[in-house]
């Protein structure tokens, strides 16, 4: 997966949101061990420090914990990545739902629309 | 850090004198037994005219050489590579600004040493000469009546060489000062080195020419001038020399230095 | 160790009398990208002479680690300066001699495997490389310190974006953590997302001295578009230089 920053937002948000996208992907599975910062940084082609920034705030979502040993890990209960992951669900679906509605769709031509999106698509 | 300055210093410039030097004493050598071995059997055909006019052509084309080139590392030593592009890395080297100075410094000073005794040296080797031509001159006759007249001959020979020591090390200091002063030029610092040397070589000639006339004036208007001892003034006039000379060459180093560490401005 | 790495109060220089910088007051901490940023002519780069030594303010007072420049901050400075300070004569391993006799942070090796990753043969004369393989050995040179302060005067002017790329990531992935390093540029755009914290410097002020994340926080925009923003009509006033 790519690194995508947009330009209007602080990058350590958009850094953060992406290594949550990928910890409820599954690219990086309950309690595997994250890459050193700087090889996350150096890949993402940003500073050190805001990609340091971006992995704490991974910790206060309670999806990453720091082993004093081991490094960094994803978490290893399954339930709170579950949690985030049905968050950006519903949140996806209401950006949806929102945009679709100002299209002047009702709810129930939405549901025709899956419906026909999942026959023909 | 001085040690490992002067190892660069050497290092940049030693590619042309390994080159130089060498090529002057082999063409010394060459010399002695072309045109000064044939010199007795006198040989008169165009072609050996030709090769003798040639040599002694490409000899003397060495040794300017070796000179003008010395000259001009001196300057251009000093010139780019404090003051030019190369100042960049120089100037920013944990190392304090007399410290660069100074190795430049030695570093010019020996170049211009050895290629003094390159040419000495030359000279001698072009020259057959067999030692038993020398030793028949009686030398101890003469040295014996030297002894006599100047019994402080050695000390004055030992003091002209300081005295040359401290003007080249002078001469080499005022030109470093010339380029110091330009770097303050702006944009035409070339031209204000320029400037700068011609202007301290006319002040300097001013203060000598009046210096030696108040001098003179002194020493006729005192009765001592033909009491004196002539070794006493000949010691006397070289150790004013000697001693000027380090004034002006500590004035020069050290203005130098002020500059590089205060004016410092370049391009 | 001062708590500041760097520490400008009242920094003016002016050359004759044409000023350059104005009352520069600036502190910057350890372990940090920073930018230094503004149009050509606001003073970048004399702030960055002035902090490795190369000149002397006119006023106000500069401190890096605590001491005025001499030789103890140029110990721990490593200046990448915005043209070629070479020799001809010399190699890059010749550069490299002299580095590590005179600055003990110089990591050879390093330094070494450096060119191997960027293509560069070290045994090759200078004078007979191509301008970019020259930038590169520079760029070599300076990352190859593990200085306190990094001191990058326009390390990316001039070169095409993949070459820029390759040295942001040269910079990021091999200067020292506890180090800072201030790179000045009027490119912002590409180096944004690198830098910590910026400084804008107009006329020889700096008129903003904030972290790349506030301003877009706070602004809602990158601080590219801030950058232009500020400095749109600048070409417009005119006359003063």
């Amino acid at each position: 997966m790519e690194w995508k920053l947009t330009d209007n937002r602080p990058i350590w948000m958009q850094l953060s949101e992406q290594l949550t996208r990928r910890i409820v992907a599954g690219q990086y599975p309950p309690g595997a061990k994250l890459p050193a910062v700087r090889e996350l940084a150096a890949d993402a082609g940003v500073n050190p420090n805001t990609m340091q920034r971006a992995l704490a705030q991974l910790e206060n979502d309670g999806l990453a914990v720091s082993n004093r040993t081991a490094g960094r890990m994803v978490t290893e209960d399954a339930a709170v990545i579950e949690a985030v992951r049905r968050e950006l669900a519903r949140k996806i679906t209401k950006e949806f739902l929102s945009a679709i509605a100002d299209l002047g769709y009702t709810r129930e031509d939405v549901l025709a629309l899956l419906k026909e999106e999942e026959e023909h698509g | 850090m001085l040690g490992k300055l002067l190892k660069y210093d050497f290092r940049s410039v030693s590619r042309e004198y390994m080159l130089l030097w060498p090529a002057a004493l082999v063409i010394a050598l060459v010399m002695r037994f072309t045109i000064f071995a044939r010199l007795d059997t006198v040989e008169d055909n165009l072609l050996a005219n030709i090769t003798n006019v040639l040599t002694v052509f490409i000899y003397v084309a060495v040794l300017v050489a070796m000179f003008i080139i010395t000259l001009l590392f001196i300057i251009q030593r000093f010139y780019k590579g404090i003051l030019g592009s190369e100042g960049y890395l120089m100037n920013t080297l944990p190392v304090r600004p007399w410290q660069l100075v100074t190795s430049k410094l030695i570093c010019a000073m020996v170049l211009l040493l050895v290629s003094m005794a390159v040419a000495g040296l030359s000279v001698f080797l072009m020259i057959p000469i067999s030692l038993q031509d020398i030793i028949q001159v009686d030398f101890s006759m003469l040295w014996d009546r030297l002894m006599e007249v100047f019994p402080s001959f050695l000390l004055l020979v030992a003091e002209l060489v300081l005295c040359s020591l401290v003007g080249m090390v002078a001469s080499i200091t005022q030109l470093y000062f010339s380029m110091a002063l330009g770097n303050l030029f702006g944009k035409n610092r070339l031209i204000g080195s320029i400037v700068s040397y011609v202007g301290i070589s006319m002040v300097l000639n001013v203060l000598y020419t009046v210096v030696s006339m108040v001098l003179s004036f002194s020493a006729i208007g005192s009765q001592y001038r033909w009491d004196l001892d002539p070794a006493l003034f000949f010691h006397a006039i070289t150790w004013f020399a000697i001693l000027s000379s380090a004034a002006l060459a500590a004035i020069f180093f050290f203005g130098t230095t002020y500059i590089l560490k205060n004016r410092l401005n370049l391009e | 160790m001062a708590d500041s790495l760097i520490c400008c109060r009242g920094l003016s220089k002016a050359y004759g009398q044409r000023p350059a910088l104005q009352g520069v007051d600036l502190e910057l901490g350890r372990g940090r990208i920073v930018g230094l940023l503004g149009p050509n002519g606001s003073g970048k780069t004399t702030l960055i002479k002035i902090l490795c030594g190369l000149l002397r303010p006119t006023q106000g007072t500069v401190t890096v680690d605590g001491q005025a420049p001499g030789v103890y901050t140029k110990s721990i400075v490593s200046y990448l300066p915005d043209r070629m300070y070479f020799a001809d004569w010399m190699k890059a391993t010749d550069l490299f001699d002299l580095f590590a006799d005179f600055y003990a942070d110089f990591d050879r090796q390093k330094a070494m495997d450096m060119c191997r990753s960027l293509g560069v043969n070290p045994a090759d004369r200078i004078k007979t490389m191509s301008k970019g393989t020259k930038e590169k050995v520079q760029l070599v040179l300076v990352m190859a310190r593990k200085a306190q302060l990094y001191l990058l005067d326009e390390p990316i002017a001039g070169v095409d974006p993949a070459a820029r790329d390759f040295i942001m990531n040269t910079i990021l992935t091999n200067y020292n953590e506890t180090g800072t390093v201030l790179l000045s540029t009027h490119l912002i755009s590409d180096i944004e997302r690198v830098l910590d914290e910026v400084v804008f410097l107009q006329y020889g002020r700096v008129i903003l001295h904030n972290s790349v994340d506030n301003i877009r926080e706070q602004e809602g925009k990158s601080v590219d578009a801030l950058f232009r923003e500020m400095f749109r009509a600048v070409p417009m006033e005119g006359g003063r230089f």
